[in-house]
This record gives C-alpha cells, structure tokens and sequence, in this order.
C-alpha cells in the first residue's frame, strides 16, 4: 500500500474523472487537473470564485464547477483549455447544479426550487422545468441516460414527469399517491422508477416509465417512516431505510418484503463476525530530546481489530425525541457491487457498521470503531469497503478479514472522506484541506 | 340447734323472750306441750304423754330430729356448694361475656371503619373512574381535534403552495422578462458538438413521435426481457419439480424393492399398508410424463400437488419408521458383531484343531465317536447319580425324624428322671407330706428353676409368670395339633418352655435372623454363628437333658463334619428342633417315623430346608 504525496484542496472538491485519467481538486477559485498515473498537472483553470461543486461530464471531457453563492457555473474543457463557458443564473439564484447523462447539457436548479434550467451546450437553447419539488432528490436519470424522471407539484399533486433527454420532450406525466413526494430514484436497468413518501408517512411507490403503479409498500403507519431507498445493483433488490432502525429488502418480482435487517445495539446472533476497533496508544518518551527526530506518527495512536465475542453491545446514543428530524434510522445504504452484501449504519450508531449478506439475508459483520463513521464506499468492481472515521487511519473490509492502515504521511491528516478511482486500485482521501491517493496495489512502475 | 331453739324463743305463743333457758321447772309442761305440738306439725310422734313426758317417744324424736338437721345441714352445705359452684360459673360467664361484648365492640369498630374505607375506597373509585370516563372524552375530543387540526393545516398548506405557485410563477415571468432584456444567461465561446457527433434536429411532431415510439419500444422490450427472465425461471423450476419429482419416485421405489424381500412378517401388514399406499404413486410417477411439467400450470396444479403431497407422505411415514427401527438395528447391529466374534472363534478353533490333527480325516472321525462314547457313559452316569442322591434325600429325612425323635426321648427320659429325682428328694425332706397334689406341678417347676438358677438366675427372673402362661398355652395348643401330641407329658412342657427362653436370649441382633426360617442363614455358616454359639453355650444352663443330647449329636457331629464348624452346627441344630417343633406344629408332616438311630446332623440341615 502506497500513499502519493498531500495536495491541497478545499470543502472536499477532488474527484477521479469517470474515466479514470484525471484527477481535479479545487482549491478557493482554481481548478487544477491532474493525470492520475503521473499526478501532473495538465490544467489549471481559474473561476470567478471560490468554487462550491464541482462535476465532471460523462465523457470525462468536461468539468462543471458551480459557485452558488454567485449564482454562476463555469465549464472548462480538458481538451480545449481556451474554450470557456459561463452559466449565469442570475438573480433566480443557484442551489444545486449537475451535468445531462449525454455531457452536452447542464441542468441547474434556482433558489426554492423555482425551476430548473437545461442549458444546452450545443445550439445555446434554454429550457425550463418548472414546478420541481426538490432538485436533489426529486431528480433522477435512467442508467442509459435517455431519461429524466423528476418529481413535480402541480396544482398541490405530486406527479412524476418523464423527459428524453436527448430532445428533452416531456413523455409522460402522471400522478402518484403520496402525501408529499419526497424523492424518487430510476432502477438501475432502467425498468422502473422507485417513489418513496415524506417520512411522516411509510409509502414506497413503483412505477414504470408509462406511469403505471407496480406496487405499493406500506410497513407501517402512523412512526416516522422512509429514512433512504436504494436500489441493489442488478435492481433485484430495493433496500428501504427507516426511521425504526430496520432495512426492509422488497424484491424485483412481488414488490414484497423478503427481510428486515433490524439494528439492534447488542448483536447477538449466533454466526455474526463483530470486528472491535482497538485503540492503544504509544507510551510517551522520557526525553524530549529524542521526540525531535522521530517522525510524526510514532505519537498517533495505534490500532488494530480484535474478534469481539458475542453478545456486543454498540454504543447507541438516543435521539431527543422533543427534536425533528431525530438521529435514529437507517441513512446510509450500500449494496456492494457483486450483489452480495449490503453496508448499512445506523444513524443512532454512527460507530457501527453493519454488513449483512444478501445470499442469506442476515446480518454477516459488524465493524465497531471507536469513533463514528465519516464515509464508507465499497470498491466499485471487488467487495471491499473502505470507510473513515475522521482520524488518520483507513479502515477497510473484505470477507476475508478486516484491516486499519494508518495513513504514513502526517500525524495531522485526519481522513474525512474517501473515493474510489473507478478501477478500485486506489482511493483518494480528503483531509478537512488536503488530499492524497492511497495506492492499494504495488504499481509495476 | 341453737339457732332453732333461739327461733323457738322468739316466736314462744306468750311472747316472752327468755334468752337463758327455755325450759324450767315452772312452765316444764307448756313446753312440753309445746314441743309437742310444734313435733306434731313437723309430723313426729306425740313425746307427750297424759301423765307427761314420755321419755323413748322424745329419744326417738331427739333422735330423728338430728338426724334430719344433719341431712339439713348436708343438704346445706351442698346446695352452698352449688351456689358457689353457680356464682363462680356465673362470673365466668359474665367475664366472658364481657369479653364477648368488647369483642363486639371491637369488631363493630373495625366493621365501622371498614365501612369507612370502603366507602373511601368507592369514593375514590368513582372518582377514577369519572377521571377516565373525563380521559376518554378528552382523548375523543382531542383526536377529533387533531383530525380536525390536520384537515385545517392541510388545507393551509395547499393554501400556502398554491400561493407559492402563484408567487413562483410571478417570479419566474419577471425573471424571464429581466432576462430578454439582458440577453441569454450562458456565454459560451463556441457551441459544442453532441456527444454523438450528429447534429441537433428540429423538435417536430416526427421527432416526437419517434420519441415516443423510443420510449414504448424501450418499455415493451423491458417487459420482454423481464418475461424472457421469468420464463427463464419459471423453466428452471419446472425442471427442478421434475426431477425432484423423479427422484422421489426412484427413492420410493428403492426402497419397496428393499424392504420387501426381506421385511419381516411383523412389519408385513405395515409394509402393506404402504406399498398400496404407495402403488397410486407409480401410477401418478407413470402419468405425470415429462410433459406434464411443461403443460399450462393451473391445468396439472392438481395433479402435481397431489402426487407430491402423497410422496412427501410416504418419504415421512418412512422417515418416521426409520427412526423407530433404528434403535432395534443398533441393537440388532451389536448383536451381529457378537456373533460374528463368536463366529470367529469357532473358525480360529476348528482351524486350530485341524491343524494339530493333521487334516487325518478318519482319525478325526474316530475321535467323534470316543466323544460319543463318552457322552453316553456321562449320561448314564449321571442319571446313577441322581438316583442316588434322591436315595441319600430320603434317607436324610429318615434321618431328621429319628434325631427329632430321639431328642424327645431323651427329653422324656430327664422328665421322668428328673421326676424321679425329685420324689426320692422330697422322700427325704422333712416337709414330706405337707405338699398338696394339686400344687405339686408349680412347686416342682419352681423348685427346678431354684436347681437351675446357679447359671442363669438373672436372666430367668426376666420372665414373667404371663410368659410362661402364654408360651405353655401356645406350645399346648400347637401341640394338640401336633402328632407329636402323645409323646410328650406336661411336664416336657416346660421343658420347651425353657428352650424357647435359650433361643429368645441368645444375642439378639446376630441370632436374630437364625430364628427366622431363612433357608441361607441357616444353611451357611456366617461369621456370626460361631460366636453366637458359643455365647448360647455359656448361657447355657447346665441341664442333663439337653446337653447330654447336645454333647451325643456334637460327637456324632465331629465325626461327620469339620471340627471348627462342629460349635454352629450344634447351636443350629439346637435351633432347629426348637423350632421345628413350631414347624411341625403349624404343618404337621405325617411320614415322621420314630426310630432310635442317632442323625446325622448335616442331614437335619437338608431336611428341614429343602430347597
């Protein structure tokens, strides 16, 4: 395991380009693109200001970078440093801003949802979507990009509208039956689009594309309900989250309920592995003399994972229930790419990771860290999780067994956030200011 | 009396009260005629006479009239006894019933103050129970409020969206008349081409419809690839049934091919019972054919379910069996193991023995018959053998009877000496003569255990004269029944008396059990019967009779026996014709012959305990 030298960056704006070449970071107002096998620099752009967002195209040709507090985009080209675009949003104001699966067309979002503009790259055309309840969730593209589903309120009715994208010609409207639409997600193979209620109300929705209503899945009534939907990657599987720290699996074929992953704070079933992160910190040296010379990371703590013996008890802390929108639930879902695990945290238990496994549909490993979970990402082409906990170790996981790796290069890199280039080789972690890659194979080089 | 005569003197017919004398000189016959008269109402004779006084008549009266002041006076004093008696039971009661009377008081408080809580308690109730009864319509109301509530901020809500909207849509027309004049809001260097690399197109209804096209061939085609996967599926399982189906009926049959040739004639009915049970089976497996499967579901739903249900039975029902049976294999199974060791054994034998003969086949032919030779000369053998011994077994009993015998002669013979004895002493005794014939047995007895007495006059003083009146009334009775009855003169009584006291003295814990007829215990010689033996014997009174006989069989007894065993077997013995006298008494045997022979002991032994 390698770890490349820190690059600066700032509010966590560094991404691998889908292709795998590039690597941007941001730092205030500048754009600096990296080639990711050599790590240099081939462009560097500036914008009008500090950039907020930053997304690249598809086709890994051009970068989006979005500065709302301006209500401005700027698009650079990698091929064509001199080529200059500039989205202006104008006293509508900017909230949230994303490129069109065909990387020709940019879709921004005003203030209170006003609308969303599709600016187009090609002929200098505008369209406006209006009546948009929610430009991050209610807004989702089909896998093959020819689609656009997004969730309006009309005349106080929540329906689901179908664009092409390619002429985006609006296909299909229709109603649903929710209360208060809050977010909708296109299946991975494109089949149907997943509607999900406010989380006053336990409502999930399939539709397809015509608009017809597949099923209708209610678990509950009356509790908080839905917390996150989340498609398994062959879309066999629809992963529903909720407030009653439990994951119900619906299947592609009834739209039933198969299972419920429920999270309890003691783990008690019989065959689950529980990994115990255990800290141990370094005795502190008599001289100060010598501290001078040793290299920083000798005074980090050490840790390491221990086999815990059943029953685990996981640090749970209670929400206040006087407040809204308590910390309890399942937010965070995660199918591994081959299918066969789900990573889940519970939002009461930010410390612990639970992994069930899908082929038997029970909990399979629990990752108990002794601090809560930053981020977690599988390897997107192996099953391994990588996940951080905001200090300077890497933790990751594999069925085989699981590891934590301290990160080499400064006592003072605390690891907030994490990505995986596309091929699974490295990952890139951010820092609050600072970046590295972390190479996971000896490169031939 | 002097309280009497005091009354007399107050009510006196003159009225003078005279305290000194009653009587005097003076007024002698006023009072004599006024005792007379005052007798008279009593109802007593006259005591006065014409010429005065008449002195038996007042005697008498005197007397009479004591008398009935002492009958007075007792009467008196009882009914003061009863009074007491009366006026303390009456206390006691009144005690008790004030007693009684708290008790009531108490309990009516505790009654009033039960009432009090009770009625606190219903109070409280009440009150609870209107609380509730206020609770539930609260709650009613609430929940109508709420309902209510929830219409209204519905209702608000779509107020305040549709506002948005309007505001929205205001906005969005101003926006977009800000921005005609300022121009479009993207400034862009040079259009882009598609990704595609074709030009844009006109949006015209072509377009749209093909759009539209696009998007219902993308859905139908959708629908036909999740058609073309469950069909998939749905094949898969259609030959997964099938073969599960398959394999069913060849394990099934399997087994009716297994079971049956050699299934017992126990489980044959069983086995029956199946095989029809299963025979609709073969004929299901024979018609569900490799296309039922492929065929409409609903159409051989049936069917299918049928047959399987009907195979699932069986496979249980054998199941089921199996576990049943499979204890009994296990067993069954061990039971194989032994034999096949035994088995083994006899191979490892026959091998051995053939091979020491050398394989000479007529040699070994011959020895077959010296072996059955010999087998014969054994039985025959045997068969003396038993003959004989059943000879020795009657002559045992032969035996014990005549040492019964000849200890009842011998015990006739001291009677009678003894008897003789004590004539000749009383012949010389001085007090010849005085002795009546009808106290003659108590004496003699008494006198005998005076002569006895120098071994043992502590332990006979134990016994109580009802002992002996008992234990004779019962050795009379049992010897009534007896045919032994004749032989024995009263005096031999006591005698048995006595024998019974030397085997109920003998040490109890140890002897005990010799006393009971337990066959082992008498047969064996235990460790305890030595010592008990000779314990008994130290007891032993020194009477001629008994010992003479004792010390007889013991000489008869070391001839036979060994000489450290002699001891037990004569206290055994001893034991034995004791108590066989009870035996005989409670079964009397009637082949019992007298002969004057001396028995052998060993044989008492067989006889009395036969096995």
């Amino acid at each position: 395991m390698n770890f490349s030298e820190l690059f600066k960056q700032s509010q966590g704006l560094c991404k691998f380009s889908p292709d795998g070449q590039y690597l941007v970071n941001c730092v205030s107002y500048k754009v600096i693109i990296r080639d990711v096998e050599t790590l240099q620099i081939i462009r560097l752009y500036t914008c009008v200001d500090a950039i907020q967002a930053v997304d690249w195209s598809s086709d890994s040709q051009f970068l989006l970078c979005a500065m709302y507090k301006r209500g401005m985009c700027q698009v650079w080209s990698i091929d064509q440093p001199d080529w200059t675009c500039k989205i202006d949003e104008g006293s509508a104001g900017l909230i949230h801003a994303l490129w069109s699966p065909d990387g020709r067309h940019v879709l921004t979002a005003a203030s209170f949802n006003l609308r969303v503009t599709v600016w187009s790259l090609v002929n200098k055309s505008i369209s406006y979507i209006r009546f948009v309840k929610n430009a991050k969730e209610c807004l989702s593209f089909s896998s093959d990009g020819k689609y656009l589903a997004l969730a309006e309120c009309r005349k106080c009715k929540d329906c689901v509208s179908v664009f092409a994208v390619d002429s985006w010609q609006l296909m299909n409207l229709f109603e649903t039956d929710t209360e208060d639409l809050s977010g909708l997600k296109w299946s991975p193979d494109g089949r149907v689009i997943c509607v999900w209620d406010h989380c006053l109300w336990y409502k999930i929705l399939i539709y397809t594309m015509d608009g017809r209503c597949l099923s209708t899945y209610k678990a509950y009534e009356w509790a908080l309900g839905v917390k996150r939907a989340v498609w398994s990657p062959t879309s066999q599987f629809l992963a529903v989250g909720s407030y009653d720290q439990k994951v119900r699996l619906l299947n592609h074929i009834t739209w039933k309920s198969i299972s419920e992953f429920s999270h309890t704070s003691t783990v008690q079933a019989s065959n689950v592995v529980v990994y115990g992160e255990k800290e141990s910190r370094p005795e502190i040296p008599k001289h100060e003399n010598t501290n001078l010379n040793a290299p920083p990371t000798i005074f980090s703590t050490q840790s390491k994972y221990e086999f815990l013996t059943l029953p685990v008890e996981l640090e749970c802390c209670l929400p206040d229930p006087e407040k809204p929108n308590p910390k309890i639930g399942v937010n965070w879902m995660e199918f591994s790419p081959d299918n066969k695990y789900l990573a889940t945290i519970d939002d009461s238990m930010r410390t612990a990771m639970h992994i069930w496994s899908m082929q038997k549909l029970c909990l399979f490993v629990v990752l108990k860290q002794t601090s809560p979970i930053k981020c977690a990402r599988w390897d997107p082409c192996k099953s391994r999780l990588a996940l951080c906990t905001g200090n300077d170790k890497i933790y990751l996981w594999s069925p085989s067994g699981s590891v934590s790796v301290q990160v080499p290069i400064s006592a003072t890199f605390h690891v907030y956030s994490l990505k995986w280039h596309p091929n699974g080789r490295s990952i890139l972690l951010l820092s609050k200011e600072q970046t590295c890659i972390c190479y996971l194979e000896n490169s031939p080089t | 009396m002097e309280r009497g005569s005091n009354q007399q003197e107050r009510t006196l017919p003159n009225g003078v009260a005279t305290f000194t004398h009653f009587c005097n000189d003076e007024n002698f016959h006023e009072c004599v005629n006024y005792l007379d008269q005052e007798l008279s109402i009593y109802g007593h004779p006259s005591i006065a006479t014409d010429c005065g006084l008449n002195q038996v008549a007042l005697i008498n009266v005197t007397h009479n009239v004591l008398l009935s002041y002492k009958k007075s006076l007792e009467s008196h004093s009882d009914t003061a006894d009863m009074q007491r008696n009366a006026e303390s039971e009456m206390t006691r009661l009144q005690h008790l019933l004030t007693l009684a009377k708290e008790d009531l008081a108490n309990k009516e408080r505790e009654l009033k103050s039960k009432s009090i809580e009770e009625s606190h308690l219903n109070q409280r109730m009440e009150s609870l129970r209107k609380k509730l009864k206020a609770d539930q319509e609260k709650c009613r109301r609430l929940s109508a409020e709420l309902v209510s509530r929830d219409t209204q901020f519905k209702h608000e809500k779509k107020k305040k969206m549709q506002e948005i909207e309007k505001m929205q849509t205001k906005l969005h027309q101003l926006l977009q008349d800000k921005r005609q004049d300022r121009m479009l809001g993207i400034e862009i260097l040079n259009s882009l081409q598609r990704a595609d690399g074709r030009r844009g197109r006109w949006s015209t209804d072509k377009t749209r419809k093909n759009n539209e096209q696009d998007m219902y061939r993308l859905i139908i085609m959708n629908y036909e690839d999740s058609q073309k996967q469950l069909l998939k599926e749905n094949n898969d399982m259609r030959q997964y049934l099938k073969q599960m189906q398959d394999e069913l009926v060849t394990a099934l049959n399997e087994r009716i091919n297994h079971t049956s040739p050699n299934s017992s004639k126990v489980v044959v009915a069983e086995e029956n019972e199946e095989i029809t049970d299963m025979c609709p089976e073969k004929q299901d497996s024979s018609d569900l054919s490799e296309g039922m499967f492929d065929m409409p579901y609903d159409m051989v739903k049936e069917d299918i379910e049928r047959s399987l249900n009907s195979k699932w039975r069986a496979l249980r029902k054998e199941i089921h069996r199996e576990r049943k049976t499979s204890t009994e294999q296990e067993i069954q199974s061990d039971k194989l193991i032994e034999y096949q060791r035994v088995i083994k054994e006899q191979q490892q034998l026959i091998d051995y023995f053939t091979a020491s003969q050398g394989g000479n086949k007529e040699t070994h032919m011959m020895k077959d018959s010296y072996f059955l030779e010999e087998k014969a000369d054994l039985e025959k053998q045997k068969s003396q053998f038993r003959q004989q011994r059943l000879a020795f077994e009657k002559e045992r009993k032969y035996y014990t009877d005549a040492l019964l015998q000849l200890g009842q002669d011998r015990q006739n013979f001291e009677e009678e000496k003894r008897v003789w004895l004590q004539k000749d002493f009383m012949q010389i005794t001085p007090l010849r003569g005085h002795r009546q014939t009808g106290k003659k047995r108590a004496s003699s007895s008494g006198s005998r255990s005076s002569m006895r007495s120098k071994g043992l006059s502590a332990s006979w003083s134990g016994i109580t004269a009802k002992d002996f009146m008992d234990t004779s009334d019962q050795e009379s009775s049992d010897n009534e029944s007896s045919s032994f009855a004749p032989v024995f003169t009263p005096n031999s009584k006591l005698d048995k008396i006595y024998m019974t006291q030397t085997i109920n003295r003998s040490p109890s814990p140890e002897s005990h059990p010799l006393t009971t007829s337990r066959p082992n215990s008498r047969r064996s010689t235990s460790p305890s019967s030595p010592k008990c033996s000779s314990r008994a014997s130290s007891l032993h009174p020194p009477t001629p009779s008994t010992s003479d006989l004792y010390r007889v069989l013991g000489i008869r007894f070391q001839d036979k026996e060994n000489q450290e065993q002699s001891p037990s077997r004569i206290q055994d013995a001893k034991l034995r014709t004791s108590k066989r006298q009870a035996d005989d008494s409670v079964a009397p045997t009637g082949d019992r012959k007298r002969s004057g022979r001396f028995v052998k002991v060993d044989d008492i032994k067989v006889t009395l305990f036969p096995n």
